[in-house]
């Protein structure tokens, strides 16, 4: 779970959750917002999180805040937003100043957006509903997030009624939609921008292939990652494939390695 | 919210106001604004205040955003209250606040809002979310 700095310090969540019978241990070796809780209920169940001061969240999820880093009082843009925790914590690295975009293109993810938001007091989001890859292209952001659909491999050691992948026919649109939407969102950064490519799956049609698409397509280039817990750097091979070497600074997680969802990031920049 | 619970008018400057129908959002000031006014939006901020007959009614995450800024109209309530108003039990509280919204408080932390009619008070956080207190808290 995430502490949620809008509303409380680690603290005091702390010391509210051991009143409640659960104890927090912090699950980052620097990040003191994230911890693993141990009690007799989920987290979900506390009145700390009614009252937004905290949000469960698997720990490589929390990792993708921090990982595009924006600055206070910045402009960011979440393209595929739904259902709120990745966005609520770029608002809370923002500290709720600047204005985080948070697109979704399903409206029937609309009210989880907005619940999840308004619980943890986010209060410079404004919500759209593009197609991510259809966003609108008239000014530059300077940090974009594409946490992009995918087929969620990553998630099925951990979530409960997920016990296969998505496959199939869906499955198979997801590459050419993440290289989409993943153009579009570079398409979209500022001069000095920042991107992150996100995925919850192992397929490196979904992850490197992906990105390398875009290294060969748009003047990009990718910055280095040190999420501070274990991980693997990217591929650069996968059966006959070759991928551009700059590959191996994107970060992939196994739940074996992370104890959580597995993962993959990758944090890109225009080339000087 | 000045009038009724002492919440200085200053403490809402850095905010935008939009009301459509009898609801009101807020949204955080913000020089990015402008850059964004071509996008078509389908909601700014959070929910903060709804419009009920002649009433204005804050909603509960305004409450627990802003209800730290009150200076009077603030009631604080103890566990065993707490448990009562989530069960949608009605009890009695100073009649001095007088009838109208107040600020339900647990050691200190704004919890949401509570309606005060006749010196009894009554739990107006949603149902859905009352289970939270259903518990010792």
């Amino acid at each position: 779970m995430r502490i949620n700095t809008l509303k409380a310090s680690p603290s005091k969540v702390v010391a509210e959750a051991a009143l409640q019978g659960f104890r927090l241990e912090r699950s980052h070796p620097t990040d003191n917002t994230l911890y693993t809780a141990t009690g007799p209920k989920t987290p979900g169940n506390m009145p700390a999180y009614f009252l937004g001061y905290l949000h469960p969240q698997a720990l490589t999820s929390c990792l993708a805040g921090p990982a595009l880093a924006p600055e206070p009082a910045a402009y960011v843009l979440d393209m595929c937003a739904a259902p709120g925790g990745k966005t609520a914590h770029l608002a809370a690295l923002t500290e709720n100043r600047g204005l985080v975009v948070a697109n979704d293109l399903h409206a029937g993810r609309h009210p989880a957006l907005a619940h999840t938001l308004g619980r943890l007091g986010v209060m410079n989001f404004v919500m759209t509903a593009y197609q991510a890859q259809e966003f609108p292209r008239r000014h530059g952001f300077q940090f974009v997030l594409a946490d992009v659909p995918c087929s969620g491999e990553g998630v099925f050691r951990a979530v409960k009624g997920r016990s296969k992948p998505i496959r199939g026919t869906r499955a198979a649109r997801f590459p050419e939609l993440q290289r989409r939407i993943l153009k579009r969102g570079f398409d979209l950064l500022e001069p000095a921008g920042v991107l992150l490519y996100a995925t919850c799956t192992y397929d490196p049609e979904e992850n490197e292939a992906v990105v390398d698409n875009l290294l060969r397509e748009r003047d990009a280039d990718v910055l280095p990652l040190y999420p501070g817990v274990p991980c693997e750097a990217g591929i650069t091979e996968w059966k006959d494939m070759r991928y551009d070497a700059r590959l191996e600074h994107t970060r992939r997680f196994y739940p074996h390695g992370v104890d959580s969802v597995g993962f993959y990031m990758a944090r890109l920049c225009r080339r000087d | 919210m000045e009038e009724r619970f002492g919440i200085p008018g200053v403490v809402f400057d850095d905010y935008l106001f939009f009301r459509r129908k009898n609801t009101w959002r807020i949204l955080r000031k913000s020089a990015h604004l402008a850059k964004a006014g071509h996008l078509k939006v389908e909601a700014v901020g959070i929910k903060g205040f709804h419009l009920i007959g002649d009433f204005i009614k804050p909603s509960t995450r305004v409450i627990q955003m802003f209800g730290r800024h009150a200076e009077k109209a603030r009631v604080e309530v103890n566990g065993k209250d707490l448990n009562r108003l989530a069960k949608g039990i009605e009890i009695p509280a100073d009649p001095g606040i007088g009838n109208g919204y107040v600020i339900l408080c647990r050691r200190g932390q704004p919890l949401g809002l509570g309606l005060m009619i006749r010196g009894m008070l009554r739990s107006q956080i949603p149902k859905s979310e009352s289970r939270f207190f259903l518990q010792p808290y």
